[in-house]
């Protein structure tokens, strides 16, 4: 990723627009699902033994005569996690698409810096890599960017294995942002699956290049796969093509689809929109900032 | 319906269907080297793949079909090479010798738009082959004064159109009975014989009828008439001759024809060397009148004379040039060496000195010594002994008065006293434009012994030889059997004719009428070196070539108006060539030509080409047809 003087223009500016919709012009809001000891009131729950009687809420219990314990929200830093695929179908085509979901997360992470969260950058594909350990303070965003112009090999994608590794690493609970084509031969929703149940909270964006979507073959050809080798002989027609499409539609619909059921954030990505476009839907959308 | 392959034979069509439909089968087997492409998730190809599974029979019978589809465009391009004909069309092919008159009258401007005959001819000839079709043969016979078969019998229409566009008129005479013959000869042992006569008919239409043409009656002879009723005059004769007695001046003998039914006046121009007027006269003609004009006694203008005949009032209208204009040339003159051999004569020197023709030598009778290779006479054309008979050579022309001795040539047997001329041999050339001879007086004669080789040109009543001419391989001879100085012969006036005539035979020299020479026609022109084989020729048109001679003689075809330039060895001469052809001159054209009784169609049948079924076209078209379909197909995925 090369950080040009007309990126990282972008990305201030995308940061103003930010503090802006943090300031209650849009709606932006979000909590950390986490209950612990803040101040405010989460929720109630029947008090049981070993609570502290200190969280007794004596006003239901005289009107009631029923013991219940108030529940707060813990206050505490949140954790942005950015999973960026790096396997080689990300890499195809001259690596446009793992460009642009490097673009950006590195954009996300500024803002995220910039409002004090605890941002860490996630390379996977067929398993994890070492990632970016979480940072703070807008400072640290050059770090992160060292960090995403270094060559991560990439590898067929297991979305699967490398969210187990990862729910398994990491402790702190946090906003998870997923970057990735979603071109798992296994599948992408065990993966997020796995997010979802360590209490994450997932925020997807899928990249795809519209080229793809419309391939010039033409005749007899042989087709590689560029992760697993696989060879696909096949004579290219336009109704074939037809198929083709739709068949790719059916992808970006599924991830789609998934997303909305399970009540995720989920973002289309195509290369040819400018990230900074994309940055703005995400504010607009809400759900990142708080 | 019977089919046979008129392309190529059965087997070898067999041969190459066979060939070729492995090689597209092998191809269809062969699996094509397919181009390798990345792609990032292979498993949306599957997916799409697995969806097409369900129509694989359809995949598997499109492809199929795609080989039937090429193995069908195969076959009919085969069949097309092919060529394949119903039997019963080849039996219809028909053998057409197409004879086409390129003679002069063809030069006749008369046609529609100006055009001459000979541009119609070819416009109907090139019809005529259109009409034909591709199975029928056919043979290009051009016809002018010698017959010229352009190709064989021969299906490859195009080079026959190639051929005729090419044909161009001659100035010469119509051939038309050689070419019939040479038709009907071609045509034996050919079914579907016929003979297209595209002429104007102007050429003499009884000989035809004489010639008593044998055409089978399998053979159909048509005539495709050309030009109109066109009128013309001509000039059909225009000779010059010297006068014997006086060879500077000529007379001019000239034959005009008038083909105009209605009286008309023409202008006759002669010219000399340089264009230089001779003479010029307004000539009336009477309708289809022949007019014959002599001039007389005109001064040499040179050895060129060229007549030119123009119509000047009258309704008529000349549309042919080529016979407007004759050309002669004057008969060459060769002065005449002669040996004189006398001891002093002058009657016998007189006609000989005064003759500008003749460079007479006297020799004293003395001084004539023959011996083997020393002939006095050797170097002249003459040698004339008078009263003396010395050796001579083997060869030679000699001419005795009163020989005697040893060495005369004839045996003299005696002697006559006062004999009288009585028998004249009055077809000789000695005796031409002689008359008087019996009143000559001689008071005394020898009496020759005659021999085979003799002729009697005059004779005594009693039968003996008194001018006795013999003629050898080697030599000629005159004698004359009585002295001058015994005679009255140098006083008259047949004596130096005698003498003129005696030169003229012996040097072959013929001061008669020289016709010049006709057009169309193989032309023997005499040279003086009898050992020369070959001539160089110049065409009037400046077109060279080789001419064999045999014998003295240079012979060669003649089909130019105009003078021709001779070069035999170091002597050149001029010689002039004329149409001179009544019949040709008659440019009306016939209509209706008869062959015996019968009289001659004048429309050719076609071949029914726009009936005429070509499969290799159909199939052709059809294979093409496939070809597009199978193109479209392909590009739009139908049958892949």
């Amino acid at each position: 990723m090369k950080l040009t003087d007309e990126f990282l223009r972008k990305i201030e500016l995308l940061y103003l627009v930010s503090k802006k919709v943090f300031a209650g012009n849009l709606q932006a809001t979000r909590r950390a699902k986490k209950l612990g000891a803040g101040i405010e009131v989460a929720d109630f729950r029947p008090y049981v033994s070993g609570d502290d009687l200190r969280h007794i809420d004596w006003n239901y219990y005289s009107s009631t005569r029923e013991l219940i314990v108030r529940l707060f929200e813990e206050e505490e830093d949140l954790h942005i996690y950015f999973l960026i695929d790096v396997s080689l179908s990300m890499q195809v085509a001259g690596g446009a698409k793992l460009e642009y979901a490097k673009k950006v997360a590195a954009a996300l992470s500024y803002i995220g810096l910039a409002n004090l969260d605890r941002v860490s950058i996630v390379p996977f594909a067929e398993r994890l890599f070492t990632p970016l350990p979480p940072s703070r303070g807008r400072s640290q965003i050059w770090k992160i960017f060292r960090f995403l112009e270094e060559e991560h090999s990439g590898g067929a994608t297991n979305i699967e294995a490398s969210f187990q590794t990862f729910v398994n690493q990491t402790r702190r609970r946090g906003l998870v942002v997923v970057i990735s084509d979603f071109f798992d031969h296994a599948g992408f929703v065990e993966g997020m699956n796995l997010l979802r149940y360590h209490r994450f909270e997932p925020l997807l964006f899928q990249v795809f290049d519209t080229e793809d979507m419309n391939p010039k073959l033409k005749g007899d050809v042989e087709l590689v796969d560029c992760e697993t080798q696989e060879l696909v002989r096949l004579r290219v027609t336009p109704a074939l093509l037809r198929r083709y499409r739709k068949a790719h539609e059916e992808l970006l619909a599924d991830v789609e689809t998934f997303a909305r059921r399970k009540n995720l954030l989920y973002f289309r990505a195509p290369i040819q929109v400018p990230f900074d476009e994309l940055i703005l839907r995400v504010f607009r959308a809400g759900g990142f900032l708080r | 319906m019977n089919w046979v392959f008129t392309g190529i034979t059965g087997s070898a069509l067999l041969a190459i269907a066979g060939g070729l439909a492995a090689c597209v089968l092998l191809l269809y087997v062969l699996r094509v080297r397919r181009r390798r492409i990345e792609v990032p998730f292979s498993t949306l190809w599957k997916k799409v793949l697995e969806e097409r599974q369900a129509t694989s029979l359809w995949e598997r019978f499109k492809r199929v079909l795609s080989l039937l589809l090429h193995l069908l465009i195969l076959a009919l391009l085969v069949l097309a090479i092919a060529d394949p004909r119903r039997a019963g069309e080849l039996e219809d092919e028909r053998a057409v010798v197409l004879i086409v008159d390129t003679s002069a009258s063809m030069l006749a401007l008369d046609e529609r738009g100006g055009r001459t005959r000979m541009e119609r001819a070819i416009d109907e000839a090139r019809n005529t082959l259109r009409a034909l079709s591709p199975r029928d043969s056919v043979m290009l016979v051009a016809m002018d004064g010698q017959l010229q078969p352009l190709t064989p019998f021969t299906r490859e229409h195009d080079v026959v159109e190639t051929r005729i566009r090419e044909l161009a008129a001659t100035a010469t005479a119509a051939n038309p009975v050689e070419a019939l013959r040479f038709a009907t000869e071609s045509l034996v042992g050919r079914a579907g014989g016929e003979i297209v006569l595209v002429s104007d008919g102007a050429f003499n239409t009884d000989e035809i009828a004489a010639a008593e043409l044998q055409i089978p009656s399998n053979v159909d002879v048509v005539h495709i008439p050309i030009g109109g009723d066109s009128e013309n005059v001509a000039i059909t004769a225009f000779n010059v001759r010297r006068y014997p007695s006086n060879r500077t001046n000529y007379e001019i003998f000239v034959e005009l024809r008038s083909y105009v039914d209605t009286a008309i006046e023409v202008e006759l121009t002669i010219y000399g060397d340089d264009d230089r007027v001779v003479d010029f006269q307004r000539i009336p003609l009477g309708p289809l009148a022949v007019e014959e004009r002599v001039y007389s006694d005109l001064p040499a203008a040179g050895d060129h004379l060229r007549a030119e005949l123009e119509i000047v009032a009258g309704d008529a209208a000349d549309t042919f040039a080529v016979d407007n204009t004759a050309y002669a040339l004057m008969p060459r003159k060769r002065p005449v060496r002669v040996l004189l051999v006398s001891d002093g004569n002058l009657y016998l020197e007189g006609p000989f000195l005064l003759n500008e023709s003749v460079e007479t030598d006297i020799l004293a009778s003395a001084d004539y010594r023959y011996a083997p290779g020393r002939d006095p006479s050797e170097a002249y054309d003459l040698t004339i002994f008078d009263g003396v008979t010395p050796a001579v050579a083997e060869s030679g022309n000699y001419m005795y008065f009163n020989p005697s001795g040893d060495f005369s040539p004839w045996e003299i047997r005696g002697e006559y006293e006062d004999p009288i001329i009585d028998k004249i041999r009055s077809s000789h050339p000695l005796t031409r434009w002689i008359y008087g001879m019996r009143a000559v007086n001689i008071s005394r004669a020898s009496r020759f012994a005659m021999e085979s080789e003799d002729t009697a040109i005059a004779s005594s009543v009693r039968g003996a030889p008194l001018i006795v001419a013999r003629e050898t391989d080697r030599s000629r001879s005159i004698g004359v059997a009585f002295s001058l100085a015994e005679s009255d012969m140098p006083l008259r006036v047949l004596f130096p004719l005698f003498l003129l005539n005696t030169i003229d035979w012996f040097t072959q020299d013929d001061a008669s009428l020289l016709e010049s020479f006709r057009s169309g026609e193989t032309w023997f022109v005499p040279i003086a070196d009898r050992s020369i084989d070959r001539v160089r020729v110049t065409a009037p048109d400046g077109r060279e070539f080789d001419a064999q001679a045999n014998n003295g003689m240079a012979v060669f075809y003649g089909q130019q108006t105009g003078y021709y330039q001779v070069e035999a060895g170091d002597e050149r001469f001029e010689i002039a060539g004329n149409l001179a052809d009544s019949a040709e001159s008659d440019v009306s054209a016939k209509r209706n030509l008869r062959i015996g009784d019968a009289e001659l169609r004048s429309e050719f049948e076609s071949s029914g080409r726009v009936g005429r079924y070509d499969p290799w076209v159909w199939l052709l078209l059809a294979a093409t047809g496939l070809l597009v379909f199978e193109w479209i197909s392909w590009n739009r995925r139908l049958t892949v």
